[in-house]
């Protein structure tokens, strides 16, 4: 007995940068940006009855399409995740050195694209993401003195010399 | 066929406005050539001063500049603070001294309850 399959497409959805920039991706890849599933929700796009062609990008003000194009491979990337309970993350410790392998290497960016993503991240809420990306910027921090974090992040001392003077009394017990 | 001298008139006429709008062209064009071999002159001098270091110069301060940017700062405080969150005490304490942003990041941060990792300040 055969029984006729139907063959599904997956559902496809269009995003724009404000580079103008579209990108196609698929419905289940993007799910895990709440902005975007809120969005695709609200306008009923999910109707299967409208193709591609015919639907209408979603425009992504805040992010540019290089960026984008991370997010997507990102999201890819974690399709099978399972979806995260917030209250247990909240409830977690927090750790820096829980960041998957394959997180570390596609995090292992310069500064400009790996603060660029986490605003992206943030824009688009996808928690993952952000979460790996803010980790990855503390254990950059982590064990550098103060002027070592200035230089590793081009951060300019613009205490007044009072204000600096109370500041290093305060925080003596913690400088080396 | 009889030419009126009123015809003629008109094509003596004709025949000198496009004898003057001839030379007004050649003018123009003869101009233009002028200007055009100025600005080729102007270039190649500009080109060959930039090839003597100014292209070098002008890429220098570009990279010098992307260098020195401070894409940390340009994060909300909301997401400076979600990064100060993942800091021992020792390691924000060393954060807020970098600069004042910084410090009210830390400043507006809680601490974890009962971090053990955390550097305890001397009674």
């Amino acid at each position: 007995f055969l029984f006729p399959i139907k063959m599904t497409s997956p559902r496809m959805i269009k995003l724009t940068s404000n580079d103008d920039k579209t990108f196609e991706v698929e419905r289940d890849v993007i799910k895990q940006s709440v902005t975007v599933n809120t969005l695709i929700t609200d306008l009923n796009m999910d109707d299967e009855d409208v193709s591609v062609e015919n639907q209408m990008a979603i425009p992504l003000p805040n992010v540019d399409a290089a960026t984008l194009e991370m997010v997507i491979t990102w999201c890819k990337q974690h399709r099978e995740d399972p979806p995260r309970n917030e209250e247990e993350e909240e409830k977690k410790e927090k750790r820096t050195d829980d960041i998957p392998e394959w997180d570390k290497t596609f995090l292992d960016v310069e500064q400009s694209v790996l603060f660029a993503l986490i605003l992206a991240a943030n824009y688009m809420d996808i928690k993952g993401l952000l979460d790996n990306c803010c980790k990855t910027v503390a254990n950059m921090i982590k064990g550098k003195t103060p002027d070592e974090i200035r230089k590793h992040f081009n951060i300019k001392n613009d205490f007044t010399p009072e204000e600096e003077e109370q500041i290093r009394k305060e925080n003596a017990w913690c400088e080396d | 066929r009889v030419v009126s001298p009123l015809s003629k008139k008109r094509k003596v006429e004709k025949e000198e406005e496009g004898k003057k709008e001839e030379e007004e062209e050649d003018d123009n064009e003869e101009k233009k050539e002028k200007e055009e071999d100025e600005e080729s002159e102007a270039d190649g001098s500009s080109e060959s001063s930039d090839s003597t270091g100014d292209s070098h110069s002008d890429m220098d301060t570009k990279e010098a500049v992307d260098e020195e940017a401070d894409y940390m700062l340009t994060l909300p405080q909301e997401l400076l603070s979600k990064i100060v969150s993942l800091l021992s005490t020792h390691d924000r304490r060393r954060l807020g001294v970098t600069c004042t942003r910084m410090a009210s990041a830390v400043a507006v941060t809680p601490m974890e309850a009962g971090r053990l990792d955390a550097a305890q300040k001397p009674v």
